[in-house]
């Protein structure tokens, strides 16, 4: 726990790693109050259409008179929930193929490196769109799609993690006295992998927000009526020659979002590298 | 055998193992498509004769080696079948727009490396310096920006507000003048991500070469400084600038398919994107393998870039032999 | 040929802790085709001399006063930049890890080629390669045709250090300064690089200076020996002299732990005696008053506090002295 906390302190006192934390909290914040804080964002008034921004409509109003406002922050909130939970996912389903793999050895281990090699032999968003035009959109679409174009990255890192811990003593040591596999993997490899795992997690979240952003700009990702950042810079891009409010909000949202996520986690590695490398027995 | 030609061997052997896992891939997940794999494969169009002549042409029928073979054998060749909507062979289809997407990839990477470096060589040589946090700032502004988002902006800012720059398509193809104009909002568009990454990438590597002893020792001989940074000191920092320029590409390309949407820059990207708003897989599957060769190459010759400028690359992979 | 003479050369750092003198008040005196081994402990401030001399400092350190005089000419050390045009001309140097002291991504030659452009740009072409070829001869490397072209990953370490040896030999300096050039290697690969060091001497006659913590090479290969400890030059002689006779505690000291090969050995490792120097180096930011060793010499006394010990002559050899006040007791 204390190393956590001392983690967390780094990341305070390096001027970046505090204003990435802002931000992050800031958004988080956003997404969850925002809906509470303001208007019904589905409420459609077209009387009200392009407004710039009010006491009311704290960001404007859209082409359909909704406020800007509360659909960014729903927009956020998408974004930020497929983020977390695409990253969670690729990072657990990467690390037990990973820690199979560098445990397994032999086949395999190739058949999961060539896997791994022809995944990331797609440039990301085109196998996504691929995917999505076999598949179909959607959220849950769009979970699974990007949540397969990160899995290799956790994978490869999981499993060089488990070939330099493998052939440490203590692991043999384990081995002889008779330690089921399933027991080696959860005790011994899980907690050492999982440590620079984190790390990688929390640099790809920005990368994820922007993947799932620009999807649902194409309209491949979320759908309306539900918003997304995406689908809301795509609806303002529609009718940028009549009022640019629409735009602004949320690309800057998007901005943001990237931006925070990116400072904290360089703040977060750079933190955490030495601390966490030394974990485990 | 030199041990540069094995790597290139090898290298040229690894890429084609590696498309042909893509292409396999590729059939893989067509399989495994929920529901009438046809009717997703060719959208709302699939009248019954279509879907025969889709089976027959796919040969459904047999045996699934035969129809990998069969898959991969025409993705091979190039015959890419024929497009239903329009009746034009798709080849020529991808053809027609492939030149305008190599222009702009070409022209964001030539513009992202060359910014690139440059900012990052500025930053390095005078760290902690105002300057130097500018340009950090701006680096970080620049990654984590979406390339979509830049891309509207600057449409935006330059071909809206300012009129100074075309807002649509590629340009007249005789006018090479006019085809710059067009190339030159989408190429930034795509660049700028990539040139504050390779700023600061850079940035550290120059700096951290600049600290070795080798360095010290030229200048222990009196050559100038000048010479040192951009003739010695360089040379070894842009190492591990290579090393990402193959995921660079990746996201190059996939950075692309956006800005050429908004742009409405003929391309493969929109054509793949068009395609799949009309449903119409075959020509999505077309330019899909076209861009997987495009990246696959592109990290191939990256690769041996690479082990050129570094030749500790090469002797290390005959090493291992 | 000329001699290299260091006077009262001082050197600040600027650190967190406070203003470190790490070199104070140093005389060195390298005679010519002469080699002068400087001796210290880590941190006794020799490699700071020796980045001084180069004008190499880190930028939070100051050579606050000091000169070098190179044969009839006199360069003031305290100026910024004053010994650049000396360098791979009059003044070379050969740096600690051969490992490091090559560029990666350049061959040999490139190396080479870069010393002789500055030094002999007279030289060109077909001429320069042969001089380049010729160099990696003279220094002992074997098919130099070859080793010219290929990188610095396909040398051994103590090849490097030869190429580093061939690069101070196409200078020509006048003084060529080696900051622990065999530390990095093996014993019987500093046999090799340390001859092919004295027959620089040899064949250029310049002066040199060699860095060390070892009191054998200088023993082995060294004509002079200087002493250093904690910032401040302790005592120089010729080896001989040295050896024979020490005239400061720290240098007595110091010949005394070294273990000779046929000292009498415990059958357990705790059983075998060791000569150490008990104590330790004194706080940078704030030395001892008088004599800086007086903490933990064995025959300190009360004026070693008051005095700071001046150079004193040591047993009638002009060429040797220490700085102690009590030379000559035991």
């Amino acid at each position: 726990m204390e190393t956590y906390l001392s983690i967390l302190r780094d990341i305070w006192r390096s001027p970046s790693g505090r204003i990435g934390l802002i931000m992050v909290i800031a958004i988080v914040l956003f997404a969850i109050l925002g809906p509470v804080l303001s208007v019904d964002p589905n409420k459609i008034a077209v009387k009200d259409r392009f407004q710039a921004p009010s006491v009311v409509h704290l960001l404007g109003t859209d082409n359909l008179g909704r406020d800007l406002f509360s659909r960014t922050a729903q927009g956020t909130r998408a974004a930020l929930t497929i983020s977390l939970l695409v990253v969670a996912l690729s990072l657990l389903i990467g690390a037990v193929v990973g820690i199979l793999a560098g445990m397994g050895g032999g086949w395999v281990d190739r058949a999961v490196t060539v896997l791994f090699d022809i995944i990331s032999s797609y440039p990301p968003v085109i196998l996504a769109m691929g995917l999505v035009a076999l598949y179909g959109a959607g959220f849950t679409n769009l979970l699974f799609v990007v949540t397969v174009l990160f899995i290799p990255q956790f994978g490869r890192m999981a499993r060089a993690q488990t070939l330099s811990l493998r052939h440490q003593p203590f692991i043999d040591a384990e081995r002889i006295l008779g330690l089921p596999v399933r027991k080696l993997v959860w005790r011994h490899f899980m907690p050492n992998v999982l440590g620079p795992l984190i790390v990688l997690a929390s640099m790809n979240i920005p990368v994820v927000i922007t993947i799932e952003a620009g999807l649902s700009f194409l309209g491949l990702g979320v759908q309306p009526p539900q918003a997304s950042l995406g689908t809301l810079i795509k609806d303002g891009y529609t009718f940028l020659n009549q009022s640019w409010w629409p735009t602004i909000g949320s690309a800057v949202t998007l901005a943001l979002a990237t931006l925070g996520s990116t400072l904290f986690g360089e703040a977060l590695r750079d933190a955490a590298d030495p601390k966490l490398k030394g974990h485990g027995r | 055998m030199p041990p540069l030609v094995h790597y290139i061997a090898h290298r040229l052997a690894a890429a084609l193992l590696t498309l042909t896992g893509a292409i396999l891939f590729l059939f893989v997940i067509i399989q495994f498509v929920p529901g009438d794999m046809i009717s997703i494969l060719l959208g709302p169009r699939a009248t019954p004769e279509l879907r025969a002549e889709f089976a027959q042409r796919m040969g459904l029928d047999r045996s699934i080696p035969e129809q990998i073979w069969l898959f991969f054998s025409r993705a091979i060749t190039g015959d890419l079948g024929t497009d239903v909507i329009s009746n034009r062979k798709i080849l020529d289809m991808i053809l027609d727009v492939l030149p305008n997407s190599l222009q702009l990839a070409g022209a964001a990477l030539l513009v992202s490396t060359v910014f690139g470096i440059a900012l990052g060589c500025i930053a390095a040589l005078k760290p902690g310096s105002t300057i130097d946090t500018v340009l950090g700032v701006v680096s970080v502004s620049f990654i984590t920006t979406p390339a979509f988002v830049i891309a509207i902006f600057l449409l935006l800012i330059f071909s809206l507000q300012l009129h100074w720059l075309p807002v649509i398509g590629a340009g007249d193809p005789d006018d090479p003048l006019d085809r710059l104009s067009h190339l030159v909002l989408p190429a930034m568009a795509i660049s700028i991500t990539w040139i504050g990454y390779l700023a600061r990438l850079i940035r550290a590597s120059l700096l951290e070469v600049l600290s070795e002893q080798h360095v010290r020792m030229m200048r222990a001989y009196g050559v100038p400084e000048v010479r040192i940074v951009r003739h010695f000191a360089l040379r070894l920092a842009l190492v591990p600038m290579i090393a990402v320029m193959g995921i660079g590409v990746g996201d190059m390309i996939s950075n692309a398919v956006f800005v050429e949407v908004i742009f409405a820059r003929p391309g493969v990207g929109r054509l793949i994107y068009e395609a799949i708003l009309l449903r119409n897989f075959p020509v999505v599957q077309a330019g899909i393998l076209t861009t997987v060769l495009i990246y696959v190459t592109c990290n191939m010759l990256v690769d041996i870039l690479n082990a050129v400028i570094d030749p500790r690359i090469a002797r290390s992979l005959k090493q291992a032999a | 040929m000329t001699g290299a003479a260091i006077t009262g050369l001082n050197v600040a750092f600027a650190t967190k802790g406070g203003i470190h003198h790490a070199v104070r008040n140093v005389n060195l005196a390298a005679g010519p085709g002469r080699i002068l081994g400087l001796v210290g402990e880590s941190g006794s401030g020799k490699s700071t001399i020796a980045l001084a001399l180069m004008g190499l400092l880190a930028a939070n350190a100051r050579v606050t006063s000091g000169a070098l005089q190179l044969g009839a000419d006199r360069y003031d050390l305290a100026r910024p930049q004053a010994t650049a045009p000396l360098r791979g001309k009059r003044m070379a140097m050969i740096f600690q890890d051969p490992f490091a002291s090559l560029n990666p991504v350049f061959p040999v030659r490139a190396h080479l080629n870069e010393v002789l452009s500055r030094r002999s740009p007279e030289l060109a072409g077909n001429a320069r390669h042969q001089a380049t070829v010729d160099a990696l001869a003279a220094v002992g490397i074997d098919r130099p045709e070859v080793r010219v072209m290929q990188y610095p990953h396909e040398l051994s370490g103590g090849m490097r250090q030869r190429v580093a040896i061939a690069m101070a030999m196409l200078a020509r300096p006048d003084l060529l300064i080696a900051d622990e050039p065999t530390t990095a290697l093996d014993a019987t690969v500093e046999a090799q690089v340390m001859k092919e060091i004295c027959g620089l001497r040899d064949r250029i006659g310049c002066s040199i200076l060699v860095i060390t913590h070892s009191l054998g090479l200088v023993a082995e290969y060294c004509d002079d020996i200087a002493v250093m400890y904690a910032g401040e030059l302790v005592e120089q002689g010729s080896v001989k002299a040295v050896a024979a006779n020490p005239g400061h505690p720290y240098t007595r000291a110091l010949l005394a732990c070294e273990v000779t090969i046929d000292a009498p050995r415990g059958a357990d490792a705790r059983q075998s005696r060791f000569r150490v120097i008990a104590g330790d180096l004194p706080d940078p930011f704030n030395p001892p008053s008088g004599c800086i060793y007086r903490t933990r010499c064995d025959i300190a006394i009360a004026d070693c506090a008051r005095i700071v010990p001046p150079p004193v002559e040591v047993g009638g050899n002009a060429a040797h002295w220490a700085r102690c006040i009590r030379v000559g007791s035991r």
